[in-house]
């Protein structure tokens, strides 16, 4: 499975996204996502968890971080995950804006229709598909998740973030 | 206990089987997710990681960022149910799915500060010689912790359950082991939930009184707390002994529920009422 493809199965995941819903457009993707990799041979299965875990290692950058911190009011090492299975399930053109400018996300993040900036369940879904297809846990992905985040560091100092993330901090700021 | 004492054993009411209920019942909030720590050495020095989840099994897979931790041997793994009544209305995006983001979150955050005191103490105690224990956590859960947690009425369980220790260093092991823990939860959760809880109440010479265990201090201790007669009001501190004996005998004749959450029958109580709680909420 290459690039397109990873990505057109999660844009088609979100195929039944609907602005005007105010909840249920992330369980329906779950879902969609479910149904379309229950289709895909296990090796395939396989190949799309490994492309999502290497955009997952993509966006381990200290920008998207801080924009998540300041959207969220706050996020922790599992909540970063969780952002970045959520930015990945926002489909190509918004993650790869994200990590060219973290700051884009002030365009989506809000949108009618995203219920929230963590998905946590969307990054299990591979896995547990294999597992229902094979009986098996999916072997060990062969490179793990780096352990530092890529770019410059951040600290949660207020006149800090304001500066590192403008736009950002000028929206979502606590008062 | 004497012969006579035993005879006056009253217990009142024990359970009612609630019909179609999902949802918490006595005053037990639904369960909406995890938190949990990693406590375990990497390079000769203690180290302790907390994290947040909705699916506990999922999280502590080998796609963890800790996962060099978690399959090491020596590495314990505890967990806490956190419970919640999510308010959608006043969460930030009014949406159920940011609602429980929020409550996990403010759980984490709380557990996350525990530990870093903890960690604090402990290494202001430490010799010279000696390493400090390291958090491994990067940054905070929330900036609104105390705000979120208030507004989803947010709490866990009482003590940290171990669910995993790494005695061998294969990851299968360990997720079996949460593959049963979280299915045999959610299995006792799910006929826990029929139930309404009520206390023994029992008597004696001095009045009708329930059962009470204090968890919070160790080793527990235990009391008869009076709700009549002449103790009225008192809370008489009992041996483990006689409150394992009081309760065992109580348990025998009215029934309980065994370890799966299924009801035993008791001798003077072979099955369960039913009844209708209106006021019972899905959480879906």
């Amino acid at each position: 499975m290459n690039a397109e493809q990873f990505w057109k199965l999660i844009e088609s995941s979100r195929n039944g996204f609907d602005p005007d819903r105010i909840d249920g457009n992330m369980e329906r993707q779950r879902e969609e996502l479910r149904r379309l990799l229950l289709q895909l041979p296990p090796e395939e299965i396989l190949d799309f968890r490994n492309q999502f875990l290497e955009r997952m290692a993509a966006a381990f950058h200290w920008d998207l971080w801080g924009a998540a911190y300041l959207i969220a009011g706050g996020c922790s090492d599992d909540g970063f995950a969780d952002f970045r299975s959520w930015l990945i399930s926002m489909g190509r053109r918004v993650f790869e804006s994200a990590l060219s400018d973290a700051e884009s996300l002030i365009e989506v993040a809000d949108a009618p229709g995203v219920e929230d900036v963590f998905f946590e369940e969307f990054q299990y879904v591979p896995a547990q598909v294999y597992e229902e297809l094979t009986g098996r846990e999916p072997p060990e992905y062969a490179r793990p998740s780096p352990m530092e985040p890529a770019g410059e560091r951040w600290n949660e100092d207020e006149e800090n973030l304001a500066r590192r993330f403008p736009r950002l901090w000028a929206r979502y700021r606590r008062e | 206990m004497s012969p006579l004492s035993r005879m006056m054993l009253v217990p009142l009411l024990l359970f009612l089987g609630v019909a179609d209920s999902a949802a918490s019942s006595g005053g037990q909030l639904p369960r909406i997710g995890w938190v949990y720590r990693l406590e375990g050495h990497l390079n000769g020095q203690t180290v302790i990681y907390v994290g947040s989840a909705a699916d506990l099994k999922q999280r502590l897979t080998n796609n963890h960022k800790w996962a060099r931790l978690l399959q090491q041997e020596g590495t314990k793994v505890y967990a806490k149910e956190v419970f919640a009544n999510l308010d959608v209305p006043s969460s930030n995006r009014q949406t159920l799915l940011s609602a429980r983001t929020e409550a996990l979150r403010a759980a984490e955050q709380r557990v996350l500060e525990q530990a870093r005191e903890q960690i604090e103490r402990a290494n202001r105690r430490l010799a010279t010689s000696e390493k400090e224990t390291r958090l491994l956590n990067e940054l905070n859960a929330s900036t609104d912790a105390t705000a979120w947690a208030a507004r989803h009425k947010v709490t866990t369980s009482d003590r940290w359950q171990l669910v995993e220790r790494r005695v061998a260093g294969t990851a299968p092991k360990a997720l079996m082991a949460l593959t049963l823990l979280d299915a045999w939860l959610l299995y006792r959760d799910a006929r826990m939930s029929q139930y309404v809880m009520a206390p023994y109440v029992l008597g004696d010479e001095r009045g009708f009184f329930t059962l009470e265990q204090s968890t919070s201090l160790l080793p527990s201790r235990h009391y008869k707390a009076y709700l009549s007669g002449s103790e009225e009001g008192q809370k008489i501190e009992i041996s483990a002994s006689e409150f394992r004996s009081l309760r065992d005998e109580a348990e025998a004749l009215w029934g309980t529920t065994d370890w799966k959450g299924d009801f035993v029958p008791g001798l003077l109580n072979r099955e369960l009422p039913v009844i209708q709680q209106p006021d019972a909420v899905p959480m879906e």
